[in-house]
């Protein structure tokens, strides 16, 4: 059971990293032709700061599938 | 939920986002509103940058929206270029500023010129406008403007235009047409006076009658590796009559340029000279009697010092090089300007002429009035204009384009109109000027709180631009 809730969390947690990874490319691709119509409104900053929390959790927790 | 499930949630969600972002960044309709609640003393977590941002310089701010030294700006970005904005500005003016001012006038403008600082000023507050709207009698004319009467004599404005005599008007943010005439001007044959060197854009009325309209000077650029250019306009009313651009060859030369207007009818011409401050107007020769400079001379390496003439006894001076430090006379009392770059507001007595004297090699002095380089050359084609230092005892009429703002608790709310055609766009942003002059940045209790500033903007829709682009 806990190993179930641990892999749902992780599985939940990578579609989160690559829901972050698409909105940020995106969102350079159109800040580079068409500046200011993501930064206008919202702040990176902190999309760039969770994809990299993302990021790290991922790869401390990427053998766990393996293990079971 | 099913992953599966939770990418399609996500990417819907991430589609439905970036549509509302191209939707903000293109206005498809031509009508966006921004607003920026100046009170929020902290940014949001998540939020962007904004549309309205950088009120400031920050070292005449206090509380990041409290403007205690002026002028002010503020930045409006928009992705596209606009027509027209409708400005809504919330504000409070601190109590201070009440009970150590008279006369309080707050105005905002948007920048129309970057070369000469052009702003197009919209009066926002006017504490005694909003007390004489309620006590002399007030007529409003067909296209908003307020007529004004101590005692009731006249019907409405153009009853009272038929008696054309306007000793006794004052006008606020209006434009009168006036075909003024000096009843016993004489013209003088070989007349020729030689003015001072003066830097950047100036402008100037010259009274003519059976005779050319001549001037000779040239333009000269002080810093030769900037690309910079100036104009030079003639005005008869707001007519342009004559217009000249100079290029930056010409300009880096300096040669002399000879302006001879024939058989124009006696008035009063207005002259524009529309440039930056590296551009020097020098060798000028005026063939013209009567000549006066309006709002202000920016005399540059006089010398033999200089002697201006002003109808303002509130005089703004400020020396723009160490060299020209100096003391000078405003009628018999002696002023020192002893900083480079700091204005000096100095104030006299006299209600008539003021004269300015100095040894100085060049200040630059500026007044809500006219100047003019020697006594008899100055006259005065203008009607009086509702400022700090006029005595309302000597006006009976008034004639204003100015809604009173509207008020609750301790805000108040103005509406503005701005027209942004002609308004200077640069890095996609529209610059703003808060105007208070009687925040003079020596007391933090007295105030202009900016509370909340809303801005509709209007203009072509995205069928229009396109048409437009495509020149169809």
């Amino acid at each position: 059971m806990k190993n179930f809730f641990k892999k749902n969390s992780l599985n939940y947690c990578r579609e989160f990293f690559y829901f972050l990874g698409k909105f940020l490319m995106l969102s350079f691709v159109l800040e580079i032709f068409l500046p200011g119509v993501i930064l206008t409104y919202i702040n990176l900053n902190i999309f760039l700061f969770l994809f990299l929390l993302f990021f790290m959790f991922l790869i401390l927790f990427k053998n766990i599938d393996d293990k079971n | 939920m099913t992953n599966q499930k939770l990418r399609i949630y996500l990417n819907i969600f991430l589609l439905a986002l970036i549509f509302v972002l191209l939707w903000l960044y293109f206005s498809p309709f031509g009508h966006i509103s921004y607003q920026k609640d100046f009170s929020k003393k902290q940014n949001t977590f998540l939020g962007g940058k904004g549309t309205i941002y950088k009120l400031g310089p920050d070292d005449r701010l206090v509380d990041r929206n409290k403007i205690v030294g002026e002028p002010a700006y503020f930045y409006l970005k928009t992705n596209r270029s606009f027509d027209s904005a409708k400005v809504s500005i919330e504000y409070k003016i601190s109590d201070h500023v009440f009970q150590d001012n008279d006369y309080i006038n707050f105005e905002m403008g948007v920048l129309l010129n970057k070369d000469n600082w052009n702003y197009h000023l919209h009066p926002v507050y006017n504490n005694v406008l909003d007390s004489l709207y309620n006590s002399w009698h007030k007529t409003i004319e067909g296209d908003g403007t307020v007529f004004l009467q101590k005692e009731k004599k006249f019907s409405n404005f153009n009853d009272y235009l038929r008696q054309a005599n306007f000793s006794s008007l004052l006008v606020y943010n209006y434009n009168l047409k006036n075909d003024f005439v000096l009843p016993d001007y004489q013209t003088i044959k070989n007349y020729k006076f030689l003015i001072p060197s003066l830097r950047g854009s100036h402008v100037f009325y010259a009274y003519l009658k059976d005779e050319n309209l001549k001037f000779d000077f040239a333009l000269r650029s002080l810093n030769q590796e900037n690309e910079k250019k100036a104009d030079i306009f003639v005005y008869l009313n707001q007519d342009i009559i004559f217009s000249k651009n100079f290029s930056v060859e010409e300009l880096n030369r300096g040669n002399l340029f000879s302006l001879n207007l024939p058989g124009l009818p006696e008035g009063v011409y207005k002259i524009e000279i529309r440039s930056g401050d590296d551009i020097v107007l020098e060798n000028f020769t005026s063939y013209m009697h009567k000549l006066v400079f309006l709002h202000k001379v920016n005399l540059y390496e006089t010398k033999n010092g200089f002697d201006v003439f002003s109808n303002k006894a509130d005089l703004r001076i400020k020396s723009l090089e160490s060299k020209c430090l100096n003391k000078l006379n405003i009628n018999e009392d002696v002023f020192e300007v002893n900083q480079i770059f700091k204005q000096f507001n100095f104030k006299s007595l006299n209600k008539g002429i003021n004269n300015v004297k100095s040894n100085s090699c060049g200040m630059l002095i500026e007044s809500n009035g006219l100047f003019s380089f020697s006594y008899e050359s100055f006259f005065n084609p203008l009607i009086s204009s509702l400022s700090s230092d006029v005595v309302m005892d000597d006006y009976n009429f008034i004639l204003a384009n100015y809604n009173s703002p509207s008020k609750k608790d301790d805000t108040h709310v103005s509406v503005l109109s701005f027209d942004l055609k002609e308004a200077y766009r640069e890095k996609d942003e529209y610059r703003f000027i808060v105007s208070a002059p009687f925040l003079k940045g020596d007391d933090l209790d007295k105030y202009l709180e900016i509370k909340n500033i809303k801005i509709e903007l209007q203009g072509k829709n995205l069928f229009e631009k396109v048409r437009e682009y495509l020149n169809l």
